[in-house]
């Protein structure tokens, strides 16, 4: 990679490696991974810079790759148990007073893979359903039934925990 | 094209609410911050480069790979572990497994190792291998029904749940795995004379319950979640009555759980524990007493991940000079600390532990009972899995024209090898073949 290249390179990734971190923290819940994952991302972003450079948009090519690193980790049977018992860990929601966004973590945690993917690509990284659909390798209507189930799977679970 | 599904649930106000409070909430809610730094990034993307024009055969790739988990850097502090009469340790390369001076030079030959038959395309990749090197399971990558090989020949197993993964497999052929339950909480299933089963809970542990490996007897030990103290405990479920199953008791010194579990062929379950400071390697005898394993002196604290033969394998941590570190990378979550792992093995005979080589980064994830290893080597952008015999790398032919090897289990024999051959193309992976190498 040239010197000129680099720049552009390093100028992306200081503007968007906060936005990626939060993407990655999102998806997997955990620090160390959402760090590996970012790495991993940011090294093949780093081979693949003049090809990522030239396509229509970058930032959806690059969700691609992070989701991609998200959904190929290793050990995938230890990282499944391990989120569901850190969300089962959590303190139990006070008794008034409850806060929906306090709860909405632990909520998104509980979610399958595929519904939580779908979730934080659509409405936190502002994907369309066609954009997430490429990112994860499916057709557009799994990603709309994923995230209608997702959606409502998280309406019961917060109003599960209003309730308690 | 007309798509089956709505997106969201149209005309239920609580839909668009939702989706509100989670686009705002997932933008601002407090999230631990990053490690990573945009210059180490770069770093790793030029070594990455550099060592993508040196290595252009999977073979080069393989011979080249020690050499590049022990760079400049880390030869420096190489002695600064000093282990004392007062432990038991040696830390020289492993002489007591036979020396194989040819391993390298004539490489073990893969075999693929074919799916079943199917009208659609699916992917599977292998998890493990009983230590007669007979019986095969699917791993993680597998997006049909677990798969069963019996001497190659592939069968699914009927196991429960959408989402139900085959962990591991012993030489008579009884497999266990897990499944996801209603709640999405992990539960395990046994597969045994023809048959599938849940394994029960243990009474008081309801929130989860996995199990994570099984002897030639049939005892699984696996995890559970209690319900009281909501920390992780080793499980076991005897062979002649799973139904008898109980926890483990911790020791007072690691009261937060265990991070990984194993059984041996005498019922010595090994774990490791949750330790204040650093993981702690640990091992239960049959009659239920347990004791910490020996670590070098200087390391903190260590891993262990499998028990074949009379071996535990795993890691200890050992101090890293920061002079000359390289960024934190995957499977290295101690680096941080300044400790990052060296490959360990333990005679569960004597307890004295034995490094793989002090140059070499990274963690033993399985063995055989003649002591040959699979190490998952850590480099400087992400982690490798290399078959060690008598201390040195064995390379394995790949099965793919630009594929990498990829070990998971090796035959007590030494002579069968099964895992996966990767081939990544721009960083990602884009075919996992199941193999296996005849060694």
């Amino acid at each position: 990679m040239g010197p000129e290249t680099e720049r552009e390179y390093v100028e992306y990734l200081n503007a968007r490696l906060s936005r990626l971190h939060r993407t990655a923290f999102l998806l997997c819940g955990d620090e160390h991974r959402a760090d590996d994952i970012v790495q991993s991302t940011a090294v093949a972003l780093y081979l693949n810079w003049k090809r990522v450079q030239s396509a229509d948009n970058v930032d959806g090519y690059v969700h691609r790759m992070l989701v991609r690193q998200y959904l190929d980790t290793k050990r995938q049977f230890w990282s499944k148990v391990m989120l569901t018992a850190r969300t089962l860990e959590r303190p139990a929601p006070p008794e008034h007073g409850f806060d929906e966004r306090s709860e909405l973590a632990p909520a998104l945690a509980q979610l399958p893979k595929g519904q939580r993917t779908v979730l934080v690509l659509r409405f936190y990284c502002d994907l369309s359903v066609e954009d997430t659909a490429t990112a994860m390798g499916c057709s557009a209507g799994n990603v709309k039934s994923q995230s209608a189930r997702g959606l409502a799977t998280l309406r019961k679970l917060l109003t599960v925990g209003s309730m308690s | 094209m007309k798509d089956r599904y709505d997106d969201g649930a149209a005309g239920d106000p609580g839909a668009d609410r939702t989706e509100r409070i989670l686009g705002e909430s997932l933008s601002t809610m407090d999230i631990p911050p990053s490690t990573l730094d945009v210059s180490d990034l770069v770093r790793l993307g030029r070594r990455r480069v550099r060592r993508r024009r040196h290595a252009t055969t999977g073979m080069v790739a393989a011979l080249t790979l020690v050499a590049v988990a022990a760079p400049v850097g880390l030869v420096q502090w190489h002695n600064r572990v000093s282990p004392t009469a007062s432990t038991p340790v040696s830390a020289e390369p492993d002489s007591s497994a036979p020396s194989t001076p040819t391993a390298v030079a004539a490489p073990c030959t893969a075999t693929t190792v074919t799916l079943p038959k199917s009208g659609k395309a699916y992917t599977a990749d292998i998890g493990a291998m009983d230590p007669s090197g007979r019986y095969l399971v699917s791993g993680p990558h597998t997006s049909t029904a677990p798969i069963l090989w019996d001497n190659l020949h592939p069968r699914y197993l009927a196991a429960p749940g959408p989402a139900a993964a085959a962990i591991a497999v012993n030489a008579a052929g009884t497999v266990v795995g897990t499944t996801t339950g209603s709640k999405e909480l992990s539960s395990g299933w046994i597969y045994r004379d023809g048959e599938i089963r849940y394994l029960p809970a243990p009474a008081g542990y309801p929130l989860l319950v996995a199990p994570v490996d099984i002897n030639a007897a049939g005892d699984v030990v696996g995890i559970g979640q209690s319900k009281a103290a909501q920390n992780i405990v080793p499980v076991l479920w005897p062979a002649e009555a799973t139904a008898k199953v109980h926890p483990l008791t911790l020791p007072d010194s690691a009261p937060a759980g265990v991070i990984d579990v194993a059984i041996g062929d005498d019922g010595t379950v090994a774990a490791t524990l949750v330790g204040k400071i650093a993981s702690i390697p640990y091992r239960w005898l049959a009659d239920g007493t347990g004791q910490e394993l020996a670590i070098p002196n200087g390391a903190q604290g260590g891993m262990v991940k499998a028990i074949r033969g009379t071996w535990a394998f795993g890691s200890v941590y050992l101090d890293a000079n920061t002079a000359g570190r390289e960024p934190r990378t995957t499977a290295d979550p101690d680096q941080k600390f300044g400790y990052f792992p060296t490959p360990a093995r333990w005679d569960l005979r004597t307890g004295e532990v034995k490094l793989l080589d002090q140059a070499v980064r990274g963690i033993a994830v399985t063995g055989n009972a003649a002591g040959d290893m699979v190490v998952q080597v850590i480099r400087g952008d992400g982690t490798a899995d290399v078959l060690y015999r008598g201390g040195r790398p064995v390379t394995l032919e790949t099965a793919t024209s630009s594929g990498v090897a990829q070990p998971a289990a090796v035959s007590d024999s030494g002579r069968l090898v099964a895992g996966n051959d990767i081939v990544e193309r721009g960083g990602q992976v884009v075919l996992r073949q199941p193999t296996m190498w005849r060694c």
